[in-house]
């Protein structure tokens, strides 16, 4: 009788193995290794040898694929040299600001890749947010964090009246370049004659649709054809800064260079141009990390809207990006469809089809590039993550966002490919590719300042 | 000393505690697809995101991003019927391959069961990523009939690479039906 029950006690035991250990959480697990081996990669005995999949993504992202530039219809004078010549000196003219000491370059430094290395720029005030770089930003159908301008030019005129900012109004700048014989003379080569603007209650030197309550009433007071006047050129002035500010290309990086070696099977200069480390750091950036997915082409950035789950900064209101900059964007008389665009109606596609709605926009922020990441920290919408290695630990740990829904998913790197992933975004630098008179100030107050 | 009669009981008690245990384990399984269904609630209040047929009909969604296996992608330029066989629809989109970022446009072809053109349709996109759980950046709109039941899609872009479903609702003749293609776009 015993030994009945024993026989039976080990059938039993055995059947029991069987179903918790078997065939079932084997095939999860089996389901579960199929569906990341493009996500958890083998490690690469050799860090310098690339699939021929690889290398196609390589080359998209090499600077070699950047297309031409394409024409900003918005902008009559975009590829204007002469406008460009007068932008330039527009944009680190401080005289342009409620103080008489904040130019364009005092956010968009040449030297710091036209950001500040600040976590919210200052102006005349303090912003809340960080400054963008400016770089290859012609490519970009928006700017801005949120998106809320669709053109450089528009951009433009956005600063110059923000109360933060430059803190000053339209008609103040317009008076500027009116009395300076200087910017006078390159204004009317450009765009035509001045009109007469010297009758002070017409054109009142300070007036605007600015939150300062002065210059607003001023502006209220102001005759529809006048405001008008005011307005185009005013608008002429943003344009001209963009004609400058699309010179403004990245160079050739080491990554660059990276990629030509290894398109060219050139194991040697592969070798010599990149270590170890930041050949598997490219190798993360493209596969287990899934950077691609967001910062893809040659300017490593694919210009849409995310939300990656960066902590809000806790003293400054609810930033919603996207979902707000949108609606600005559509209701902004300066955008792509409005009056002083000079494009007809079937190229502005990228203002017309935006998506305007969902939760996905919420807290979504525009993707930078990552071209001359090392050097413009800190990072995010408000400066919020100070150095590439905490952001890294960031995208890897992918907390939930405050607001909106992250798009990220944890990644589980190991603290080397993190590293490595960090070592790979250092050859990411490059200088910008412009005349150097162009990266100074043709003021001499200005090289002063600092 | 047991008796048989015991004996019978206990290893029936046994067996009955294991397969109990065993089917806990189904309901695990259960659980991941009940998560599924559950998506496309949550993909509803996503704005324009409805992706509820489609997701459904994917084999193996768990909504889980780490475990889920990707549809075979579809062919585009092949007439495919819709859901319920109320049309027959063909994509072509103006770029072949898929481009990354580009807005592009694509032309729908729209023919009944019986083969004839349908020529007012009206004509929803929708779409996004499973794995991402993020809808279109762009809402792609109708932009002209061309006649001859082929209609002009504007406003297409893809803004990452990966696995892409797009979903067309069609509305004719008071029939509704809808047809979803994945898409895989290459970075």
């Amino acid at each position: 009788m015993n030994r009945a029950i024993l026989y039976l006690l080990i059938v039993i035991l055995a059947a029991a193995g069987f179903i918790f250990t078997g065939s079932d959480t084997q095939e999860d697990v089996e389901i579960l290794v199929e569906n990341r081996s493009d996500v958890v990669m083998q490690v690469k005995l050799d860090p310098h040898e690339w699939s021929s999949e690889e290398l196609g993504v390589l080359q998209s992202l090499s600077l070699d694929s950047l297309p031409v530039l394409p024409p900003d219809p918005s902008n009559v004078v975009a590829d204007n040299s002469v406008a460009a010549n007068f932008g330039y000196q527009l944009f680190f003219d401080v005289r342009l600001s409620s103080n008489g000491e904040v130019s364009c370059a005092s956010c968009h430094k040449p030297e710091l890749k036209f950001t500040d290395g600040l976590p919210r720029s200052l102006g005349v005030g303090v912003t809340p947010r960080k400054s963008m770089t400016i770089i290859g930003t012609a490519h970009s159908p928006w700017l801005f964090w949120d998106g809320r301008k669709d053109s450089q030019w528009s951009q433009a005129l956005g600063p110059l009246e923000n109360a933060e900012e430059h803190g000053a109004n339209r008609s103040f700048y317009v008076h500027i370049i009116a009395n300076d014989e200087s910017y006078r003379g390159q204004y009317e080569s450009l765009f035509g004659k001045i009109p007469d603007l010297s009758d002070a209650t017409r054109f009142p030197p300070s007036a605007g649709p600015v939150p300062d309550p002065e210059a607003k009433a001023a502006w209220d007071s102001m005759a529809p054809e006048d405001k008008d006047v005011i307005n185009g050129i005013f608008v002429n002035l943003g344009k001209s800064i963009a004609a400058y500010e699309r010179l403004l290309m990245p160079g050739k990086s080491r990554f660059d260079d990276y990629v030509e070696s290894a398109l060219s099977n050139n194991r040697q200069q592969q070798e010599e141009i990149f270590t170890e480390s930041e050949a598997r750091g490219l190798d993360v950036f493209v596969g287990k990390g899934q950077c691609i997915n967001c910062h893809n082409g040659p300017l490593l950035t694919n210009n849409a809207f995310h939300n990656t789950g960066i902590p809000p900064a806790l003293d400054l209101p609810p930033d919603f990006g996207r979902i707000e900059g949108v609606y600005m964007v559509k209701e902004d008389p300066f955008n792509c469809l409005g009056e002083y665009s000079d494009v007809d109606q079937e190229q502005c596609e990228d203002l017309i089809y935006t998506r305007t709605e969902g939760q996905e926009i919420i807290a979504a922020f525009k993707t930078p590039t990552l071209r001359n990441v090392t050097e413009t920290s800190p990072y995010m919408h408000s400066g919020q993550i100070p150095n590439l290695t905490e952001v890294i630990r960031h995208y890897n740990a992918a907390p939930l966002a405050v607001r909106g829904h992250s798009e990220l998913a944890t990644i589980d790197l190991t603290t080397e490919e993190m590293r490595a992933l960090e070592d790979f975004l250092h050859t990411l630098s490059s200088p910008v590719d412009v005349p150097a008179e162009y990266l100074q100030s043709p003021w001499p107050e200005v090289l002063s300042e600092e | 000393m047991m008796t048989k009669k015991t004996v019978k009981k206990l290893t029936l008690s046994i067996i009955f505690v294991l397969l109990s245990a065993c089917s806990n384990d189904q309901g695990g399984q259960g659980q991941a697809t009940q998560e599924s269904n559950q998506m496309p609630a949550t993909a509803k209040s996503m704005g324009e995101m409805s992706m509820e047929t489609s997701m459904n009909e994917m084999p193996g969604m768990t909504g889980m991003p780490h475990a889920m296996t990707i549809p075979e992608t579809d062919e585009l330029g092949q007439s495919r019927s819709t859901d319920n066989a109320l049309f027959q629809v063909r994509i072509e989109p103006a770029i072949d391959p898929l481009p990354l970022n580009r807005m592009h446009g694509w032309v729908l072809s729209l023919v009944d069961a019986s083969g004839a053109p349908v020529d007012s349709a009206e004509i929803l996109v929708e779409g996004g990523m499973p794995a991402h759980n993020h809808g279109m950046p762009t809402s792609p709109q109708v932009t002209d009939n061309l006649g001859e039941g082929r209609y002009q899609i504007e406003g297409v872009q893809f803004q990452m690479p990966g696995h892409w479903v797009m979903t067309f609702n069609i509305s004719a003749g008071g029939q509704l039906d809808s047809v979803t293609y994945n898409l895989m776009l290459q970075p």
